[in-house]
């Protein structure tokens, strides 16, 4: 693909201290996505995917490594940078869809463009814009907790999409949905995207890791080649151990 | 603006929809509030507030004479003239007496509270007449007699029926008639709190209406004037200060005999006299120290209540803070939060405090005259509340936010568990950890005071007062004199000793354990003054026959006063063991001989000595006391004390009703139990003891609160923990006692540092605990022993919470 990508990661790697551990989550992992993409993670539990989302959606820094976002070095940003950043340029959609119980369906897609200091009026229209988008325009006035997990989750994206960021980071966004449900999410997603959404999405479910334009392969905190993945996973799946 | 006030509204919403949590801190926090505000409207009431009424009361002045260098007392006649002529940073300066007056109007007498002021009085406090004028210059003349009187604006409305013809009407005071020329502004009531002035004659009537002669205008000893001043333009107070002394100096070196080691003060003018205005801030200090421990209380209960919440909310604010919202916004969101509950409780609290101490029956002290004290909510109350809100709701609010909003935020996202559970328990464990030692010392205090009040029961008064009741006649206000008085003295005492039940009955002119007492100095035979003391200072008091019955103060030796005891035989007194102790050691004291200082004081012998008997409070050391026969030391305001069966009800009728057969437009003080009388001697004892009661069990109440929540909050994050504990094999015992643990492990460090705190409090107490030692068992080990068993009880529920967990359920809780 021709031109800078959206997101660049280089030599990035991500290690967690505990007291007498040490637990490499991520190796040197390189890994770019352009603007429009959509691109999967998959992986086994534990291979790192969330980790990895986490830095990308600078959750999260790495101990080493350079990430790039839109050009801009951002690994070793100071927190309220990072926050600008994540609310400017980053839409979460995340598994447990997080909504703020206390918050009606309108705030909580109104959140982001709150933190961003946007005048009411654009707020409103922004928001309606998103609900109407994802067909949760009815459901303005509820609660989370009035709502299914599907319409929870469709509320969730146009909360990740009322900002207009550069790319949606979906960490399992299926996870916790029927398959009904589930299907129902990745269709609005496969929307956004052909509409022009970068997608980043972690998933371990096989059905919706290959609805992404590319899938990166992570495995023990590193990634591999798809045929790699495959032997991993056949492996995992048969009973014995991976080795390391 | 539009993000703070969206704040707000989020803030109110969590508590609509978290009630019992808005209940509890809402309510924990306007106790603390509560108080301190309560308090706080008392303290301005009484040391902070201007006297209202008066123009530029900053620049108005108290001038009090010390002796010794001690004290802040009245002044004689002639020593007020020398300070106004000679002190130039006075522009003028007045002398006044606070009196009772009998006020009658036809009918039965009554009490009015009265002033005897030189015509400089009004100008010095800067008023000017309702209606009418004030008294001129030729009404202060030597040897005038003016009679004339000012009335208070409430006393026109109230007594005179606030007609327009008020000036020029006719009163009479204390017999007296007095024609009324002006009326004080209704702003204007008085310059001492709870006292409100209602009849003000000119002080030249103060001889005819206190049936004494013209000496106290011209004696340097007879000091019976206060006195207050306007300052010059451009004069300080610290300049008049200076100026007086020098002039006490100029006068005790010319007239040492009654001058010598006196000088003389200037304080601001307030609300509490010069002289109470110390003890009063010595005392309000110790409340409000007390206030400010139980709303620490309060604050650390709340704050430990906003570090739980937070942990219940940790993905909420993960998820904000994933969404942008910067750390500091989200610490702003949760400090408003935390501010609306302040500011509910602050509110409420201040309303109900302010309520309360206005409810607090000031007015029912058993005191002859009426006191009621201003305690209206006021600006710099509300803004004490105001601030004490916003300053604890800022720092008790600011720590909590500031621990919820350090996550890890992967974690705290991914239903991890909490990613701040350490350190939230750590601070909740310092925040009730400072709660319990905070109430241990509250509670030890009440220890302390409730202990020296039982020992209040135990310490020997010197007296009986079981049986005892008392009234009081002053016949200066009556219109008596001489022989005449005398005369209505015996014929009162006859009727009442007749009457049935009544075992004996007395007069004096001063009891025991009421807050006051009469001093002299009298020089013993054969006894030599320390150096620098002319002679021996002692208190004393006129009775009558039967008066040491009637109080059974034990006659230790010699024998009590005789009807014989009268103007025609020997000056005799009868004298308390501290008295014989002190100038005659080793002595009986009968027949040695003493004299009161003055001119023409008789020597009078001793014919009794009698066991000491507690003074003005109950921890007053024993004094040197005298005795002076009522017969030959006429003396016209007397209590009458009769010993007698039946109760209250019936005895105080019958009392009055003897009284008044005598004359039936006396005014008489209300009919009192010499229990209730004396009780004005443990008056600090009852109320410290009260208050520390009711805050300490607040205190105990709360920290019962808080270790429940932080126990019942960890067992809630560690039901899996005993699930496994159970599959190993605990047992219900073991389980209970490792949540009791828990609890007590929460509490100890708090009893730890709490411990010493109490022993310094003793020590810093010691005063007013009538002998108790600092380390009494009690405050040591009852105290601390009763927190524990509560800090036990608390942890009861989640204990048996625990006990009752079934083993495959707790195993597969997240």
């Amino acid at each position: 693909m021709a031109g800078e990508a959206l997101i660049h990661l280089d030599g990035l790697s991500k290690v967690f201290y505990t007291e007498e551990v040490e637990t490499h989550a991520l190796s040197n992992i390189a890994l770019r996505i352009q603007t429009g993409e959509f691109v999967s993670i998959a992986g086994p539990s534990g291979c790192g995917k969330t980790t990895l989302l986490s830095i990308l959606g600078l959750l999260d820094s790495p101990t080493a490594g350079k990430y790039l976002l839109d050009a801009e070095p951002v690994e070793n940003l100071s927190a309220s940078q990072r926050a600008k950043i994540r609310n400017q340029a980053i839409g979460f959609i995340f598994q447990a869809f997080n909504l703020i119980g206390d918050l009606t369906v309108y705030e909580n897609v109104e959140l982001p463009l709150t933190y961003r200091g946007m005048a009411g009026s654009e707020r409103k229209e922004r928001v309606q814009a998103a609900l109407e988008r994802v067909g949760m325009a009815h459901r303005m006035g509820h609660y989370p907790s009035q709502l299914s997990g599907g319409q929870q989750q469709r509320v969730a994206v146009a909360r990740a999409i009322v900002g207009k960021p550069l790319i949606l980071l979906a960490d399992e966004p299926t996870g916790n949905l029927d398959s009904k449900n589930g299907n129902a999410v990745m269709d609005l997603l496969k929307e956004l995207h052909n509409d022009g959404a970068t997608i980043c999405m972690v998933t371990h479910d096989p059905r919706y890791a290959h609805v992404a334009d590319r899938s990166v392969h992570l495995f023990d905190g590193q990634i591999v080649s798809e045929d790699d993945a495959r032997r991993a996973q056949a492996l995992e799946e048969s009973g014995f151990d991976v080795a390391h | 603006m539009d993000q703070l006030l969206s704040d707000i509204r989020h803030a109110l919403r969590h508590l609509r929809r978290a009630p019992l949590f808005a209940l509890v801190a809402g309510t924990s926090l306007a106790i603390g509030v509560g108080v301190n505000a309560g308090l706080f409207s008392a303290v301005n009431a009484l040391l902070l507030r201007p006297v209202p009424g008066v123009d530029h009361p900053e620049r108005v002045v108290e001038v009090g004479r010390s002796n010794q260098g001690r004290g802040f007392d009245t002044f004689a006649y002639p020593d007020y003239l020398d300070l106004k002529s000679e002190v130039r940073a006075f522009r003028t300066a007045a002398a006044y007496t606070f009196d009772v007056f009998a006020y009658s109007d036809g009918g039965e007498g009554s009490r009015v509270t009265g002033m005897s002021v030189t015509p400089e009085y009004f100008s010095v406090m800067g008023l000017t007449p309702e209606r009418g004028r004030f008294f001129t210059a030729d009404e202060d003349a030597p040897g005038s007699r003016p009679t004339v009187a000012v009335v208070s604006h409430d006393f026109w409305m109230d007594r005179l029926g606030g007609g327009v013809d008020v000036v020029g009407k006719i009163i009479r005071i204390n017999r007296i008639a007095f024609q009324i020329v002006g009326v004080t502004p209704a702003d204007f009531r008085g310059q001492t709190t709870g006292v409100h002035p209602e009849v003000y004659v000119p002080l030249r009537m103060r001889p005819a209406l206190r049936n004494r002669g013209e000496e106290d205008f011209t004696n340097r000893g007879a000091s019976w004037h206060m006195m207050v001043a306007r300052l010059a333009p451009g004069a300080t107070v610290q300049e008049a200060d200076t100026q007086v002394k020098a002039v006490y100096a100029r006068l005790a070196q010319a007239y040492p005999r009654t001058n010598r080691n006196r000088s003389g003060a200037v304080v601001p003018l307030g609300l509490v006299p010069g002289p109470g205005r110390g003890p009063v801030k010595a005392f309000l200090s110790v409340l409000m120290g007390l206030a400010a421990l139980i709303l620490l209380v309060t604050c650390a209960n709340v704050a430990g209540m906003f570090v739980a919440r937070a942990s219940h909310r940790e993905k909420e604010i993960a998820v904000r803070l994933a969404l942008g919202a910067g750390r500091a916004r989200l610490v702003r969101q949760l400090l408003v939060e935390a501010l609306v509950v302040f500011a509910v409780g602050g509110v409420v609290g201040t309303a109900v405090g302010v309520m309360l101490v206005r409810s607090l029956p000031v007015n029912r002290l058993p005191l002859p005259i009426h006191v009621s004290i201003d305690l209206s909510p006021q600006a710099p109350v509300l803004a004490f509340a105001l601030a004490l809100t916003l300053g604890t709701g800022l720092l008790f609010g600011l720590l909590p936010a500031m621990q919820a909003t350090r996550l890890e935020l992967t974690d705290s996202l991914r239903d991890n568990g909490s990613t701040q559970g350490g350190r939230a328990g750590l601070m909740r464990r310092f925040f009730v950890g400072g709660q319990v030692g905070l109430s241990l010392v509250l509670l030890a205090s009440a220890g302390f005071f409730l202990r020296a009040l039982d020992r209040a029961g135990q310490v020997d008064t010197g007296f009986d007062p079981r049986d005892g009741y008392v009234t009081g006649i002053d016949l200066d206000l009556e219109g008596y004199r001489g022989e005449e008085s005398a005369a209505l003295q015996q014929r009162v005492l006859e009727r009442v000793r007749a009457l049935p039940g009544v075992e004996s009955a007395a007069m004096s002119a001063d009891l025991p354990l009421d807050m006051s007492r009469m001093g002299t100095g009298v020089m013993p035979e054969g006894w030599t003054p320390p150096e620098g003391q002319r002679g021996l200072g002692t208190d004393f008091t006129y009775v009558s026959t039967d008066y040491f019955a009637t109080l059974k103060i034990p006659i230790l030796h010699g024998r009590a006063f005789v009807e014989t005891d009268d103007v025609s035989s020997e000056p005799v007194i009868v004298v308390s063991r501290t008295f014989v102790d002190q100038v005659w050691p080793g002595e009986d004291g009968l027949g040695r001989q003493v004299q009161v200082e003055g001119d023409h004081e008789p020597w009078r012998t001793v014919v009794g000595v009698v066991a000491d008997v507690k003074g003005r409070f109950i921890t007053d050391r024993p004094e040197p006391m005298m005795y002076l026969p009522l017969e030959q030391n006429p003396h016209q305001r007397m209590d009458v004390v009769v010993r007698a069966k039946g109760g209250i009800a019936t005895v105080a009728p019958a009392l009055r009703s003897a009284i008044l057969g005598v004359d039936p437009s006396l005014s008489l003080n209300p009919v009192l139990s010499l229990e209730s009388s004396s009780s004005l001697g443990i008056f600090p004892q009852r109320l410290a003891a009260g208050l520390t009661t009711a805050l300490g069990s607040l205190a105990l109440l709360l920290s019962a609160l808080g270790v429940y929540g932080v126990v019942a909050y960890a067992l809630s994050r560690r039901v899996r923990e005993m699930g496994v504990r159970m599959a190993l094999g605990a047992g219900s015992t073991r389980l209970a006692l490792l949540v009791l643990r828990n609890g007590l492990g929460l509490a100890l460090p708090g009893m730890l540092l709490g411990l010493p705190a109490i022993v310094v409090l003793g020590f810093v107490l010691r005063a007013f605990l009538l002998g108790l030692s600092p380390l009494d068992p009690v405050a040591l080990v009852v105290v601390p022993g009763t927190l524990l068993i509560t800090v036990a009880a608390a942890c009861a529920a989640p204990a048996r919470r625990a006990v009752r967990l079934h083993p495959m359920e707790a195993l597969r809780s997240e």
